[in-house]
């Protein structure tokens, strides 16, 4: 089982350097063949999201990534990561180790229900991640902060902050398009996720 | 017409930006359709982004409801309403356009009396705003 507190501090590190490297590249093909599996599964997740941004946008993200990160990592204090894995499957998914979707495909982009699906992913993931808050009998929708924007310039975004301190953000994410929207998001989620649980990607999957 | 989610977010939009105080002038200014959930409550708002002056903002409306599907409906119906008050045709007068216009400002006149328009102090978009708890100044 991988020590949280160590993992946390290397993914940390991990996103330190990449925001003041113009080696982001290098740095990332040599950590997603990291001996940790959550370290390198997290940097080819990185590698992905850096071919969709491209190198100017990328020292960006990783900023945006390392504040949300620092908000998630500040609760997570103490829970061994298996755990974690184990709570988001039940609480994201339905069933533990059942695929809710299997084979399932989508027929068209339905905004408003793939902006739900994308609000209740992101706050189940911080649910899960709280230490003692397990399967729903935890925090609550109410705890957080929804806020969604449309503007006439068209760009549409998504922030998630903490109801009790709106300035600690969960996730927020700025689009050009509201399948561009809920795709950032979708990234964000597998990234954090498969920083917490390699094996809840797969699940998610 | 059965308009999707998205398709309402831009019929508010381009409908609200008629009935601000800026009146005809507006069109190119920006208009957000800002939607929050608090303490388990759906909220929307309609604001008003002067391009000379970002930090002019107006409300232009002020929704709560039970969800955003019902939020997006109920306020694009409230605009659907007021353009209704105000009809125009394909290709106005120069007499038309004036009595359109002296309607829509008796409409703005009656709505920023009732409150329903009213200016908001924010430095940006809800969104967009790292420094400021804005969405607090809404609720």
């Amino acid at each position: 089982m991988t020590n949280t507190e160590d993992l946390k501090l290397r993914i940390r590190e991990l996103l330190l350097d990449l925001k003041d490297s113009n080696r982001a590249v290098d740095l990332l093909h040599a950590a997603s063949n990291d001996a940790d599996e959550h370290i390198s599964s997290f940097a080819k997740n990185l590698l992905t999201m850096y071919d969709a941004t491209g190198p100017a946008e990328f020292p960006l993200l990783v900023a945006d990534l390392i504040e949300q990160l620092e908000v998630v990592f500040a609760t997570l204090k103490g829970v061994p990561t298996e755990e974690i894995g184990f709570s988001l499957r039940n609480d994201v998914c339905g069933t533990p180790g059942v695929d809710p979707t299997p084979n399932q495909t989508k027929k068209s982009f339905d905004f408003e229900t793939e902006l739900k699906n994308t609000v209740d992913s992101v706050i189940a993931l911080f649910q899960a991640s709280l230490p003692g808050k397990r399967f729903g009998t935890g925090i609550n929708l109410e705890d957080f902060r929804v806020a969604f924007s449309f503007s006439r310039g068209l760009s549409y975004g998504l922030t998630i902050t903490l109801a009790s301190d709106p300035k600690k953000i969960i996730c927020r994410q700025i689009a050009g398009s509201p399948q561009e929207l809920i795709r950032k998001c979708d990234t964000f989620l597998s990234t954090m996720l498969s920083t917490l649980n390699k094996n809840t990607v797969k699940v998610m999957n | 017409m059965d308009l999707n989610f998205q398709n309402k977010l831009i019929g508010i939009a381009e409908i609200s930006k008629y009935y601000t105080t800026k009146g005809l002038d507006t069109p190119s200014d920006e208009i957000d359709v800002e939607l929050v959930i608090k303490d388990g409550k759906h909220h929307l708002f309609v604001l008003h982004y002067p391009l000379e002056d970002k930090n002019t903002i107006t409300m232009l409306l002020k929704n709560s409801g039970e969800s955003f599907s019902q939020l997006v409906e109920s306020t694009l119906q409230h605009f659907y309403a007021l353009g209704q008050k105000t009809p125009l045709s394909e290709y106005p007068s120069p007499e038309e356009q004036t009595r359109w216009n002296e309607q829509r400002k008796a409409i703005i006149a009656e709505r920023l009396e009732s409150g329903d328009i009213k200016p908001v102090k924010l430095s940006g978009s809800v969104i967009i705003d790292e420094n400021r708890d804005i969405i607090g100044d809404l609720l």
